[in-house]
């Protein structure tokens, strides 16, 4: 389900829907072939998004690991206020740069 | 005049702690009241906030006035219906006059303390926005260290005002993958269900642990670690997550970290040494002139660790002054002058040695004493609701967090008890509130599958009952499995198979108080309630308190608490032991009884090697109080010379050795040995000589009978004396581990007399099961109770020594003491002169296989009526007639003249066919009825109703022997159904009356109602034949009643209603 949208600089990853264990392999492919090009940045766009799962959450956690281990960013939009609340009770969101919905 | 500042401060603290008090439940019942407000309520609460503002200002409290300042607009609002008092906003002003009570309660430093957040709640409230989260003013944070790091920086405030609620906080470390997505839970929903049950302060996820995108692995974990605040208790904690509880850390008050999971016996010390604490307090409070003792005490390194985790919850524990009425310290200053006036009177009478006026102001002064006593009792004295009235609270907040409903109803405020009593009983009440909320009440979808209500309803009640206090707590919750409990005390070998086999419900659902079953166990396993019940006892009986548990499995449980009113002074019975006095307090004495010297040796009985006395029917444990205190037995052997020997008897029943003093005509003979000798062994060999000292009045046994709540047992005693009320002093510190002793009194005399801890005693001596007595009581009492059961009547007797038989009581006709010497043998049968004829007599062992009769000289004869003639069974003593429900094993000992066994007070029973035996010895006394048949060479069919296993087997054989076909049926409703399918052949039914399902009456009025089958005789066949039930039987149409197994009676009654019938029918 989830496509891949060509942009010229940054890499966006919309999953469309909440990331749980059956999506994480999909995703993480798409995350590893963007590191393959080299790229510092990774975004996931949340709209759709509701919830998150364990392994959805290790899933970024890893992605935003590898991406400072070579300065670079995972990026969040579109977040909904109910996920930004999650990230914000977890203070994950130090980690990832998250920009609201809109 | 600092001094008289420091006076008008205290006094308003006071005050307004008091105004505080009432405010929480107010405040409760305005949310419960909603929209439609209770004016006077609201009023009331908001002259509490006024007057604490007035009081504030006037003193310079600014933060205290500004806090009742907004509360005061808050609730001004709420009394011009501006606003409709929801939850949130009862929450709000419930946080705030929790932080109002910490700041009086330390009033000093209330200042300087941060009050902000409650003030911009209310004021958020008051201009109708909700307070925006803010960035807290960090003034004092303090840093939580797990193994060298300090993980998380919380605000000092933020917890204190977590724990004034009653919270615990936890450090809890879990993975977000292992031990959330196994459960399927995501992260959200955990959160979002654990800010439910409680505060979450702080988390943190600990990334690095998780590693770098890996194309192959999926992290394996996410460590994940939170600070939370909730109501739950350490031991139920993790009822919440469901982690290992090693992972479960409790912040205490200095922010280190104690795992939970470690061992509870510690827990249990800490509050038991509390409850000693408290009990020092109180004993130093009952004697204020100890002063130096009080202090011994409170440096009593126990005393200096009570500091419990959850002692903040009860405003009433460390209470240091007292509001009492006028009028009581008016009646205390008039009885003082009194005193004064005897004094002088008695001095006076003394000086002029006046004997006739000492005697005078001597009653005068006793007079003045005990009313004196009374009134200073009567200070002491506050009512139960002053504890009572926070459960409120404490319900809602753990329902809340629960996610159940729960209602709270509080009955018998107003009932009295001593402050210390108070003090100490508020933990286990606020345990035994908690657990009938978290493990009694069912969420409330589990309770309307079950048909319910959805609302729980907990009631506690307290009232008056013979000089003592009741508290009971009463849920509609799901009760207690006895199963679940008998498994789990199984389990950790706590009890045996076969005790778990012979208790009643009642009696296993008390296990819970056995120690190591309820807290080893998790909550879930054994239907909840488990934690620390054995605490809750154990306080409760340190204060002479008992506690009885019911639970009606999925209807509820009641927890009765009885206490006594007061501690400091108790009526005691005094008792004397080896010429040394002791008292017993009267809660704990059931009875007193004293066994003549001729009959120690019948009553008194050996099982294994604990000594056992039979009281009406039970058999009572005995302790002998020299042997558990370790005090010499001694005899005083010649009274002439007042010569004290040392008591050498092993057995309450033993004889003298024949080197004793007391036995002067044997002495020559004796062996020299001087060993001790049985009474059985000694009996036989020789008739009593009159100097045996069994024979001297002060042979006779006296025995204390004492209650602990779980145990009852007889304590052996020289000498029983008066009862007195006694004052209770404690015991020294040396003699603080003594466990037999609950403390000191002097007497009149001016001598030191311990007073006895009763459950100590027990323990010393290995006491501590519930089995024996009080189970056999239990059984009864249910027999009593329930009447479902089958109760038979029985009498016990033995032939041989050691074997015991039983008869069914209706068959016998009287029981009489004989002499062996006055049985005659005649043509080889035994016979004796009875009521001027001769009675045959014969004896178990001339059919069945059993030990021959014992060769005493002393003999019973139990007379039978059977076939018109009289006949009397051989048998000794002791004798015994019970009434219980038995379960009757009619196969592994049965044999010729014996119909089964059963068990009774803890002996193998042979249950004796009367019948059997007389028809192997006399074939020819019963006259051969014929068969009656239906039609040629038929013979009838009769339907046998009787649930009672062992009386079917046993009727339905002699109805068998006798040619009849037999129907069975275990109780009226099978009785019914195979009637109906056994329509035509049915010539007779013999009906039990207790029956499940369907009774004796009730299947009766079936049979008659219908057509078919209202010709069909119908017999009952019962233990149960008052004439009450006769009369009601006899209306609804049961044609005959017949005792059970008086097989001739029986089988007459059979024989003519089938031939009236066929008769009729031809």
């Amino acid at each position: 389900m989830a496509r891949q949208k060509k942009s010229s600089v940054k890499k966006i990853i919309k999953p469309g829907k909440n990331i749980i264990t059956p999506m994480v392999q999909d995703i993480k492919g798409q995350m590893l072939s963007i590191l393959d090009k080299g790229e510092k940045e990774i975004t996931i766009d949340f709209s759709g998004i509701e919830d998150i799962d364990s392994n959805g959450l290790g899933l970024l956690i890893s992605a935003h690991n590898s991406l400072k281990g070579r300065n670079g960013k995972l990026k969040i939009k579109n977040i909904s206020g109910r996920m930004n609340k999650l990230m914000q009770t977890t203070h994950l969101d130090k980690y990832f740069d998250i920009a609201a919905q809109g | 005049m600092a001094f008289q500042e420091d006076e008008t401060l205290r006094l308003y603290v006071e005050e307004s702690l008091e105004h505080l008090s009432n405010i929480e439940n107010d405040l409760l019942a305005i949310e419960s009241d909603g929209a439609d407000i209770n004016e006077d309520l609201v009023n009331k609460v908001f002259r509490a906030a006024h007057s604490i503002k007035g009081g504030a200002g006037f003193m310079g409290l600014d933060n205290i006035k500004e806090l009742s300042h907004k509360m005061e607009n808050v609730l001004g609002m709420i009394r011009e219906r501006e606003m409709i008092p929801n939850p949130e906003i009862v929450n709000i002003l419930l946080l705030a006059s929790d932080t109002l009570r910490n700041l009086l309660k330390n009033v000093g430093e209330s200042n300087s303390m941060d009050i902000t957040e409650h003030v911009e709640a209310l004021s958020g409230l008051a201009s109708n926005v909700m307070p925006a989260k803010q960035e807290k003013k960090i003034s004092d944070i303090a840093d939580i260290v797990r193994e060298g790091t300090a993980i998380f920086s919380v605000s000092r405030d933020d917890i204190l005002n977590a724990r004034n609620k009653g919270y615990y906080i936890y450090l809890i470390e879990l993975d977000l993958i292992r031990d959330l997505h196994e459960k399927d839970l995501t992260p959200m929903d955990f959160l979002n269900k654990i800010q439910e049950s409680g505060n979450l302060f702080d988390c943190s996820v600990k990334i690095e642990a998780v590693g770098e995108l890996d194309a192959d692995v999926n992290p394996e974990g996410i460590p994940f670690t939170m600070l939370f605040g909730t109501i739950l208790e350490p031991t139920m904690v993790n009822a919440l997550f469901n982690i290992d509880e090693k992972n479960i850390f409790e912040v205490k008050e200095d922010f280190s970290l104690a795992p939970i999971s470690e061992p509870t016996v510690l827990k249990e010390e800490i509050s038991q040494a509390s409850m000693d604490a408290s009990g020092a307090e109180q004993e130093g409070v009952a004697q204020a002139s100890e002063i130096g003792g009080f202090q011994d005490f409170s440096s009593d390194h126990q005393a200096g660790e009570s500091k419990k985790p959850d002692g903040q919850i009860g405003a009433v524990a460390g209470e240091t002054s007292l509001r009492v009425h006028v009028r009581l310290l008016d009646s205390l200053m008039n009885l003082a002058g009194e005193l004064v006036l005897g004094r002088n009177q008695l001095l006076q009478a003394i000086a002029l040695k006046d004997l006739h006026s000492v005697d005078a102001s001597g009653q005068r002064l006793d007079l003045i004493t005990s009313e004196l006593q009374e009134a200073i009792m009567m200070t002491r004295m506050q009512p139960i609701g002053n504890i009572l009235n926070k459960f409120p609270r404490v319900v809602r907040d753990l329902a809340r967090s629960l996610g159940k409903e729960v209602t709270l109803s509080i009955e018998g405020e107003g009932v009295e008890l001593d402050k210390t009593i108070l003090e100490a009983i508020n933990d286990p009440l606020t345990h035994l509130v908690r657990n009938a909320v978290d493990h009694g009440i069912e969420m409330p979808a589990k309770r309307s599958k079950a048909g319910k209500k959805t609302t729980g309803h907990v009631m506690l009640k307290a009232y008056h009952e013979a000089g003592q206090v009741n508290v009971e707590i009463k849920d509609d919750g799901a009760g207690i499995d006895p199963k679940k409990l008998v498994a789990s005390a199984m389990a950790r070998n706590l009890i045996t198979d076969k005790q778990a086999l012979t208790m009643s419900d009642k009696e296993k659902v008390n296990l819970i108080f056995l120690p190591g079953l309820s807290t080893a166990e998790k909550v879930s396993d054994v239907s909840g309630r488990g934690v620390g019940m054995d605490v809750v006892k154990t306080n409760l009986d340190k204060l002479g308190g008992v506690v009885d548990i019911d639970s009606n499995l999925g209807k509820g449980t009641t927890v009765k608490i009885k206490l006594p009113l007061t501690l400091a002074i108790i009526p005691s019975q005094l008792i004397k032991i080896e010429g040394e006095r002791y008292a017993i307090p009267q809660v704990n004495l059931e009875e007193l009884f004293r066994i003549p010297a001729a009959q120690v040796k019948d009553r008194i009985e050996k099982v294994g090697d604990a000594e056992v006395v039979r009281l009406r029917g039970t058999l009572l444990p005995l302790i002998r109080l020299a042997d558990v205190i370790g005090v010499e037995r001694t005899y005083v052997g010649d009274i002439d010379s007042c010569e004290i020997n040392k008591d050498r008897r092993i057995n309450i029943a033993d004889r003298r050795s024949k080197k004793s003093p007391l036995i002067k005509g044997d002495s020559s003979e004796g062996e020299g040995s001087g060993e001790l000798e049985t009474a059985q062994a000694l009996d036989e060999r020789e008739r009593r000589s009159d100097t045996d000292r069994r024979y001297h009045a002060n042979s006779a046994i006296n025995i204390v009978v004492v209650y602990t709540g779980s145990l009852k047992y007889g304590l052996v005693v020289d000498e029983l004396q008066d009862s007195e009320e006694i004052v209770v002093k404690p015991l020294g510190r040396h003699l603080k581990h003594c466990k037999g002793y609950a403390g000191a009194t002097i007497m009149g005399d001016g001598r030191v007399a311990l007073i006895l801890d009763v459950t100590g005693l027990s323990q010393m001596a290995g006491l501590t099961s519930m089995e024996g007595t009080d189970r056999a009581k239990e059984i009864a009492f249910e027999t009593r109770t329930t009447q479902s059961k089958d109760v038979q009547s029985l009498l016990v007797f033995r032939n041989a020594e050691h074997e015991q038989f039983a008869v069914p009581l209706g068959l016998v006709e009287r029981i009489e003491k004989i002499k062996r010497s006055q049985i005659e043998d005649v043509g080889g049968k035994k016979v004796m002169q009875y009521r001027g004829a001769s009675l045959p007599l014969i004896a178990i062992e001339q059919v069945a296989q059993v030990k021959p009769l014992a060769d005493k000289e002393d003999l019973l004869v139990i007379v039978f009526v059977l076939a018109g003639r009289e006949i009397g069974l051989l048998a000794t003593p002791p004798l015994d007639a019970i009434e219980e429900s038995l379960v009757i094993d009619d196969n592994t000992l049965k044999q010729a003249g014996i119909m089964g066994s059963c068990i009774i007070g803890g002996h193998t029973t042979l249950l004796v066919n009367i019948f059997g035996i007389v028809e192997a010895i006399n074939p020819t006394w019963f006259e051969k009825r014929d068969v009656v048949c239906v039609s040629e060479g038929k013979a009838a069919t009769i339907l046998y109703a009787e649930d009672s296993n062992f009386f079917r087997s046993q009727v339905k054989e002699y109805l068998i022997d006798d040619g009849y076909n037999v129907i069975e049926a275990e109780d009226g409703l099978i009785a019914w159904d195979l009637l109906q399918q056994h329509e035509k052949e049915i010539s007779l039914v013999i009906a039990d009356i207790e029956m499940p399902n369907l009774d004796g009456f009730g299947l009766t009025k079936q049979i008659r109602a219908d057509q078919r089958f209202s010709h069909l005789p119908i017999i009952a066949l019962t233990t149960m034949a008052g004439d009450e039930d006769i009369k009601k039987g006899k209306e609804l149409g049961i044609n005959d009643y017949q005792i059970k197994l008086d097989k001739e009676k029986l089988m007459n009654s059979v024989y003519d209603f089938l031939r009236r019938t066929t008769e009729m029918m031809k």
